[in-house]
Formats: C-alpha cells, sequence, structure tokens
C-alpha cells in the first residue's frame, strides 16, 4: 500500500497533535525558575559594548569607595602639579625689544 | 502581549519570563518529545531552552522574532540532548494521551506511524516537526537550523521518502506471519 503525499500530512498531523497533547512533567517549570532567579541575565549588544567602561567606571580601583575617592584625587594633584612645575621650568624671558616695555623716557616726535 | 512580555523581560523582570516560559512551555516540550523520542532528553532540553532564553533574552535585536528565536534554541538543545545521551539502542515507545473515544483503526494508525517516526533520524524528525507540525515554511525552518532553504527542501523530501519506506516496512512486517521470512 502506497501513501500518497496528502494522506501521509494528514497522518502526521494527527500524530503529531497527539503527541504534543501531552502533559508538562511535574516540577520542570519550578526546576527553571530555581536556576532562572539565581542565573543573571547577559549584556544586550549595546549594553555590552559599554561593558568594559561601565566595569571600570564602577570599580577603577577596587571596590572600597573611599580608596577610589582618595586615589582619584591624588592623581588629580599630581597632573595639577606636574602642569605647574613644567610650565615654570620652561619659563623664558624674552630678549629685548621682545617682552614688556621697561619704565623709561617716552619718545615722541614734534612738528 | 508577548512583544510586551518580551521587552519586560529582556529588562530583566523575572515575572514576565515566567509568563513567557508557562505560554510556551508545553508546546516547547511536544516539539522536543517528538523530536528526541525520550522523555528524559525531552525534559533536559526544554529546560535548557528556557534556561537559555532567560540568560540571552537581552541579546534578542526585534522581540518580534522571539518565537524563531525559541525554537531555534529549542532544535539546538534537542540536538544537544540526543548527543549527550548518545542512545543508539532502540529507545521505548512514549505512550500518549489517546482520546477515549478514538475507533481502534484511529489508534493502531496511530502507533504505525509513532513506529515509523522513530526510525528515522534525529535531523529528519525534525525537519517533519517544523513543517507539519509547527506548520513553518521551508524558509522559517531553514532559518532555524542554519541551513540553505535548498538544502532544508531536499531534507524535507529525503525524511518524507524516509517515512514512507519505514511505514511500508512496518506493513510488511505485520503483514508477514510469525516465523515466515518476507
Amino acid at each position: 500500500m502506497s501513501y500518497g503525499s496528502s494522506d501521509l500530512d494528514r497522518r502526521l498531523q494527527g500524530f503529531f497533535e497527539a503527541a504534543s497533547a501531552e502533559t508538562l512533567p511535574d516540577g520542570l517549570l519550578d526546576d527553571v525558575y530555581w536556576v532562572t532567579q539565581r542565573t543573571t541575565q547577559q549584556r544586550g549588544p549595546v549594553a555590552r559594548r559599554f561593558a568594559s567602561i561601565e566595569a571600570w567606571w564602577s570599580t577603577p580601583f577596587g571596590h572600597a569607595p573611599r580608596l577610589r575617592l582618595l586615589a582619584v584625587a591624588a592623581l588629580l594633584i599630581a597632573l595639577l602639579t606636574g602642569s605647574l612645575v613644567y610650565v615654570a621650568s620652561h619659563y623664558r624671558r624674552l630678549p629685548p625689544p621682545y617682552g614688556p616695555a621697561e619704565n623709561g623716557l617716552l619718545v615722541y616726535d614734534l612738528d | 502581549v508577548t512583544r510586551e512580555l518580551v521587552l519586560r523581560a529582556q529588562g530583566g523582570d523575572h515575572q514576565a519570563f515566567e509568563r513567557l516560559a508557562a505560554a510556551n512551555a508545553r508546546r516547547l516540550h511536544g516539539v522536543a518529545v517528538l523530536i528526541v523520542r525520550d522523555p528524559d532528553a525531552a525534559r533536559d532540553a526544554v529546560q535548557e531552552t528556557l534556561i537559555e532564553v532567560w540568560r540571552s533574552l537581552p541579546t534578542l535585536r526585534e522581540p518580534d522574532a522571539f518565537e524563531g528565536w525559541l525554537q531555534r534554541i529549542l532544535v539546538r538543545a534537542c540536538y544537544r540532548a540526543v548527543r549527550a545521551r548518545r542512545r543508539v539502542i532502540e529507545v521505548p515507545g512514549l505512550e500518549f494521551d489517546t482520546p477515549v473515544a478514538s475507533g481502534e483503526r484511529e489508534v493502531e494508525d496511530r502507533d504505525q506511524i509513532e513506529r515509523a517516526f522513530r526510525r528515522l533520524t534525529i535531523e529528519q524528525r525534525t525537519v517533519l516537526v517544523l513543517h507539519h507540525h509547527l506548520g513553518l515554511a521551508l524558509a522559517e525552518s531553514a532559518d532555524i537550523l542554519g541551513i540553505p532553504v535548498g538544502t532544508m527542501k531536499s531534507r524535507l523530501n529525503r525524511a518524507t521518502e524516509a517515512m514512507r519506506a519505514a511505514i511500508a516496512a512496518d506493513e510488511r512486517a505485520t503483514l508477514v506471519p510469525e516465523g515466515q521470512i518476507a
């Protein structure tokens, strides 16, 4: 006996309907929820791009917030001091006739 | 409603995820049972699928594509579950809840289909389930399996032929009296 395509389709669909009518095993969803409540979600594509920055920003110097603040403040002070020292050490007075004018007589023309 | 639940679950709303899972679990289990032909493996596959869905939901760019995405994860989980169990030996038949009103002929017919279906490979069962049970178009099924449409079409043809051959073999086996060689 041979089966046409539509006959086989009909029989398969009947079988699939019966099979899919099977009840869900007990506790299946409870087990899933137990795991998912303890599982963190992956990051989305946008969030993932900023994850490294966010991670650094949240804990740039470890988890102690005071230490972090102190470290940031120390870094800023060091940068400021370094800049001042650099500018001061590289300052050169310009030779005359450049630079600011000195006190003295004013030269002018009379017709 | 599904879109809203998906969006909420993507944001970490566990209640929304539980509603999504509860709404889809039975269908997922039905598909897994058909593909893996083993109740324990089907249970593992569904659990793995739902956990993977929760973990990866934020990476789903288009909430409207949730259904296809879910089915793709399920099929992969089914394949993994079968590989993990490596049951090469004949899998015992599953007992389905058959309606009481069903006629004897109908039950026999279904048993025959089940025996034939069990003889197919997991790839063949998968394409038949996607196409005939879930009613997916060739392109959708191909997308879920990650294969070209042409491959999906030929795989479906081969699966249908294999199913026909398995039914014919089953009929020959039942027609030949015991002790005789066909």
